[in-house]
């Protein structure tokens, strides 16, 4: 017998003894399956019209957006002053910087006195934080031009490109600040953090800070934290080169010792 | 007339759902494939829940999928592919799957007689009992190539299109078990 003739047999005997077939019920699913699937159309044909419409909603909102950054970046350039003037929003606003810009730049000539009698004004009754004070003294140029930029008016959005040949800055806050007076104020702050800070001692202090140093004790003595506190400021403005860290510690524990004793 | 006509024939009125005898067309191919189909699940698998399963999930999944049908290709072929990846994905279900045994070599070195005739219809029945007893004791290669041979019709080539393999690996998963069923009936020489 051939190989072709056992194909044959074997097919035979398979088949005869291959009975199963599905149950009746899996038939009906299957032929329930293809009639409910008839003209339907398949999986990805169904969300073309949907990621169709999806993609509509996306991209118009999109190219509105753009369209609309042009026009703002064009007219900002359009209403941009000439870059050494400082723009205003309001005359009260207006007053203040510029009254404000010309002391910052007197200041840095040389003339601290009258900086300082200019931010008393503005802000006499101005305290400086406890998380201020645990850190390293700040300098007259750090609060200079903390100011600065406070009082600065909001200046319209410029390009780079505008602002790079001015002698106007940007600051992370948006304001404009003379390129000037921040390199005058970067030179300053280079002096005075490389310069040694030294320590509050009776012998080697100005007569006038002597005054002041007993004055501060007195205020700790009577608990009098707010006077402390300004003299404090005070001082560190007027003698930047101390050491004010030993004074901003036991101010801080005379502050804390009272809260306890009055909770108490 | 719809019974003549040719499994991708009928195929393409199913997809065409314009065709009047849209749904007709799915019953017969249905009628024409689903005992050889529900066989080869059967015998792949062991176990009727399962089978029945496996064999409702590839249907809808023909159905479902209609419009993937490439009418040149032909769709037995197309069918029971989309079969055997519905079995390796049930395969890796299974905690001991990928347990093939080893062939062994020796055995297509022994010879194995030409099957005898069966004498009469008793001797054909015990013989076909024996034979699926065997079939049961094959490792999966070797059983799916004989089923997919003989209980489908599928040549060797299309057997290995359909399973995914060398058709040289194929030829020979199919000899073993050709081998070992021969051996099994020939005590009814």
């Amino acid at each position: 017998m051939t190989d072709s003739s056992d194909d044959k047999l074997l097919t035979e005997l398979y088949q005869a003894g291959e009975s199963k077939t599905p149950p009746a019920h899996l038939d009906e699913a299957i032929l329930k399956q293809a009639k409910s699937n008839h003209g339907r159309k398949t999986t990805s044909q169904s969300w073309r019209p949907w990621l169709a419409a999806a993609s509509v909603v996306l991209v118009v909102p999109m190219i509105w957006l753009l369209s609309q950054q042009d026009q703002l970046t064009e007219s900002a350039t359009q209403n941009l002053p000439p870059p050494a003037s400082v723009p205003t929003e309001s005359a009260a606003k207006n007053k203040a910087s510029a009254a404000d810009q010309g002391a910052v730049d007197d200041r840095f000539a040389g003339d601290m006195p009258e900086a300082e009698a200019d931010r008393q004004q503005q802000s006499p009754t101005a305290a400086v934080s406890l998380e201020e004070r645990n850190s390293t003294p700040k300098s007259v140029a750090i609060q200079d031009l903390e100011e600065q930029l406070q009082a600065a008016p909001e200046p319209p959005s410029a390009t780079a490109e505008e602002l790079q040949d001015s002698d106007t800055l940007i600051s992370i806050t948006g304001n404009r600040i003379s390129r000037a007076a921040v390199e005058a104020k970067k030179e300053q702050l280079k002096a005075e953090l490389s310069a040694p800070k030294k320590t509050i001692k009776a012998s080697t202090m100005d007569p006038l800070m002597a005054l002041e140093y007993a004055q501060f004790n007195r205020y700790l003595e009577q608990q009098q934290f707010d006077q402390a506190d300004q003299l404090l400021t005070d001082m560190q403005e007027r003698y930047p080169e101390y050491d004010y860290e030993d004074m901003i510690y036991r101010l801080a524990i005379a502050e804390a010792s009272t809260e306890s004793d009055s909770q108490q | 007339m719809l019974d003549q006509q040719s499994d991708e024939r009928l195929m393409s009125s199913f997809i065409n759902s314009n065709d009047i005898n849209h749904h007709r067309a799915f019953e017969t191919l249905y009628q024409r494939h689903k005992g050889p189909m529900y066989g080869f699940i059967s015998r792949s698998l062991n176990d009727t829940e399962e089978a029945n399963e496996v064999f409702q999930e590839a249907w809808f999944k023909i159905i479902n999928h209609k419009d993937k049908f490439d009418p040149q290709q032909k769709f037995t072929t197309w069918a029971y592919t989309i079969i055997r990846r519905l079995l390796i994905d049930y395969y890796r279900k299974q905690p001991d799957s990928g347990t093939e045994t080893q062939l062994d070599e020796t055995l297509l070195e022994t010879s194995a007689d030409p099957i005898k005739q069966p004498d009469n219809e008793f001797e054909r029945k015990q013989m076909t009992q024996q034979m699926h007893q065997t079939i049961n004791t094959l490792p999966m290669s070797q059983r799916q190539a004989f089923v997919l041979r003989h209980g489908s019709g599928f040549t060797l080539p299309e057997v290995a299109r359909i399973t995914d393999q060398p058709q040289e690996q194929t030829k020979s998963q199919y000899r073993y078990a050709v081998k070992k069923i021969k051996l099994a009936l020939e005590r009814f020489k």
